[in-house]
């Protein structure tokens, strides 16, 4: 195997750079407030060209794998090293690029925020997390960037911790996403006494030679597919990634497209090899995908708040990514990588799109504005091929890895997650049109304000642009993607999934198209006589935040207080009160006797010595 | 030579005397010499079974013990002088009622 110079250390350096660079901010801030923020941008993209140099190795491996390893802890026999493959590779290409251009991007974005020091400091630390996360051989290593990654996106969504809910949907994001990583630790320490490694290969090496039980092996497959539902927000732990968008629209950026959300996905994309021999497992996994694109994709549906809808896609894409990934066949790991690279490119556009109107109309609700595509044509064109990808519209990228991602799921004839993958891309069409008319067409509502609107500067416009080409190209490096994952699977258009994914979207766009571009359907019918409920139902999010505040929030400190009023109180505390009540009884009443006059003291003397002679007297016997 | 026995009523004597002098009087410098007289009651004891120990010999341990127990008394009498002195310059009396701020 040829190794290029360059690319030796490029495994290592790819989270090294970021990682020290991130401690280097506040250090760099004494010096100059610009100099920092572009010192920051300048070690990201750094860190993304290294992350690129590691593509013709990856290509002279055909499909192979490289396992560099360093001592860590020697005395128990635990190494630390990266993992050098097609999968660890690409997810770190999409963390450092599309990361690199958000910190750009953040230039402009940002600029007239407080706070900047730790804003860079913590997204360089989040890039640097997720980069070593994805290219970590080993589960405890990827644990512990695991953990980065989710210490960065709380104190990322609580950027503006001045603001309640910002604060709190920080928590809420870190809590969340902890239940999932306490099931990844069990079930990493499961495998771990069972196999006696961490090293993904040796824990693949173990269970093809059968050295784990069935019930030790499901159990464990099944936990670590639970720290990936926590990261990836998937049904039920999904609750975190709306509320999330509290944070700065760039930071939504990053967790969407790029690092936090990915890592779920990357997670169950590297152990499908571990696991995909166990039947339940891929079941579970299609079957949590599945759901959860349909019933996030309808709750983008009634959502006014233009980031809101954005996260709700994401949770949908999500989903899709990892129904194909539960199909358990090579075409459908490989329609979720390809699905995982069409989102983190139109998605980070989205956002940035959005993040580029707010910055102009100062506001978040999605019924105060329209008609931007005059005042914002950038914006706006640039908006409509994400739109575009993302509902799937040929050539753009979405289109293609949506459409295998339907041909591997139907290939496997599992038909209940294709009713809900089709009814999914379905809503999918419809919110993202209804969005991009509801910014963008329709009637000004505040024509005084229209003054004010204003393209978004060169430095924030500039990675739009080179998003939406990148949106609008990738689809058809298909095949080459295919060819650098080093699978033999023929690509190709089929004829029943094209017919679906195309079925899907058309049905999609119509009400859309009705309701919102021609205006000749008012909005309103949806709220009124019994879809009321349903719309209710849907803007509220199927009650999840009710249920899961009703439990935790409310319901676990009542219990705590009950338990505290019955068995604290009325127990524990009554025990202590009467131990303490028969003390001071005893002392109070022995207390009279304690005059602190010497000449009783001295009188008792003499008694207590008298009374001794007489003790001593008639032991003797006198 | 005079039996043991009568030194031993003596010292008798002299406790029942201090201890009667502690639990009577209220002057501190009374009771300093009350302390005085039941140590030295302890002392003459000491020496005077000392010296019956063995026939036609003295033992010197309990001689050395008495000499350190005068010494030590001296420097007691000297720490409870001073504090008589304190007490006096703070409450304005020797009675030793007046000391009873600690029982509450």
């Amino acid at each position: 195997m040829k190794v290029l110079p360059f690319s030796e250390y490029a495994p290592w350096l790819v989270w090294l750079i970021p990682l020290v660079g991130s401690v280097l901010v506040p250090i760099v801030a004494l010096i100059n407030k610009r100099l920092r923020d572009w010192f920051a941008v300048v070690t990201s993209f750094v860190g993304a060209a290294y992350s690129l140099s590691m593509i013709p190795q990856v290509l002279n491996l055909h499909g192979g794998v490289v396992d560099l390893k360093v001592p860590w802890i020697p005395q128990i026999g635990l190494q630390a090293g990266v993992l050098i493959d097609s999968l660890s590779v690409f997810m770190s290409i999409v963390a450092s690029c599309i990361g690199s251009l958000i910190m750009l991007y953040s230039i402009g974005y940002m600029a007239h925020e407080e706070g900047l020091t730790r804003y860079y400091f913590f997204m360089l630390f989040f890039i640097g997390g997720m980069n070593g996360l994805v290219m970590a051989d080993n589960f405890l290593q990827l644990f512990i960037f695991w953990e980065i990654v989710g210490l960065c996106s709380y104190a990322l969504i609580g950027f503006w911790y001045r603001k309640e809910s910002a604060a709190r949907a920080g928590i809420k994001a870190f809590i969340v996403t902890k239940a999932g990583d306490v099931l990844l630790l069990i079930g990493i320490l499961m495998l771990f006494i069972q196999t006696g490694s961490f090293n993904f290969l040796n824990t693949k090496d173990a269970v093809e030679a059968g050295k784990l039980a069935t019930s030790i092996l499901m159990a464990s497959s099944i936990l670590v597919f639970g720290g990936a539902v926590g990261k990836s927000a998937q049904f039920p732990l999904h609750v975190w990634l709306p509320d999330a968008m509290e944070g700065p629209t760039t930071v939504s950026a990053l967790i969407h497209a790029a690092t936090m959300v990915k890592a779920g996905v990357y997670l169950t994309a590297r152990t499908f090899s571990i696991f995909s021999s166990v039947h339940e497992w891929l079941m579970i996994v299609t079957y949590i995908g599945s759901v959860t694109a349909l019933m996030t994709a309808t709750m983008a549906l009634v959502s006014v708040d233009i980031k809101r809808v954005l996260a709700y896609s994401t949770l949908s894409q999500l989903g899709l990514m990892i129904t194909a990934l539960g199909v358990g066949s090579e075409a459908g790991w490989f329609a979720s990588q390809f699905h995982v690279m069409s989102h983190a490119l139109f998605k980070a556009l989205l956002f940035l799109c959005a993040g580029s109107v707010m910055h102009a109309v100062g506001t978040t609700d999605m019924r105060e504005m329209g008609g931007l595509r005059r005042h914002m044509p950038i914006t706006f064109a640039t908006s409509m091929v994400g739109v575009l990808a993302l509902s799937g519209v040929p050539p753009f990228n979405g289109f293609w890895s949506k459409d295998l991602i339907v041909a591997a799921v139907l290939h496997e004839r599992l038909y209940i997650p294709l009713i809900l993958i089709f009814l999914a891309s379905l809503c999918t069409a419809a919110y993202s049109f209804r969005w991009l008319a509801l910014i963008f067409f329709g009637k000004e509502p505040h024509s005084g304000e229209s003054a004010h609107l204003h393209e978004s500067p060169l430095v924030m416009t500039v990675p739009l642009m080179i998003l939406a080409a990148a949106a609008t190209l990738s689809g058809f490096f298909e095949e080459s993607f295919s060819e650098y994952l080093g699978l033999k699977h023929g690509v190709g258009i089929q004829m029943a999934p094209l017919t679906l994914s195309l079925l899907a979207l058309l049905l999609g766009f119509i009400p859309s198209y009705i309701v919102y571009f021609r205006g000749s359907v008012s909005p309103i019918i949806f709220r009124r006589g019994s879809l009321e409920a349903i719309h209710k139902l849907l803007s509220e999010g199927y009650y999840f935040d009710r249920i899961y505040y009703a439990i935790f929030l409310d319901g676990f400190p009542r219990l705590c207080g009950w338990i505290h009023s019955q068995v604290e109180d009325r127990v524990i505390d009554r025990i202590n009160y009467a131990v303490a009540g028969a003390a001071q009884f005893l002392s109070q009443s022995f207390r009279p006797t304690h005059t602190g006059n010497l000449n009783y003291n001295m009188s008792a003397v003499l008694i207590g010595l008298a009374g001794f002679f007489i003790i001593v007297m008639v032991l003797v016997g006198w | 030579m005079i039996p043991l026995n009568y030194y031993l009523a003596t010292a008798i004597v002299l406790y029942a005397v201090g201890m009667y002098c502690l639990a009577v009087k209220r002057n501190m410098i009374k009771l300093i010499i009350a302390v005085e007289i039941l140590t030295s009651a302890a002392n003459l004891n000491m020496i005077s079974i000392s010296s019956y120990a063995k026939p036609g010999a003295v033992d010197p341990l309990g001689h050395a013990f008495v000499i350190m127990s005068i010494v030590i008394g001296a420097c007691v009498v000297a720490v409870a002088l001073t504090i008589a002195v304190y007490a006096y310059k703070h409450y304005g009396t020797l009675d030793v009622r007046e000391l009873r701020r600690l029982r509450w």
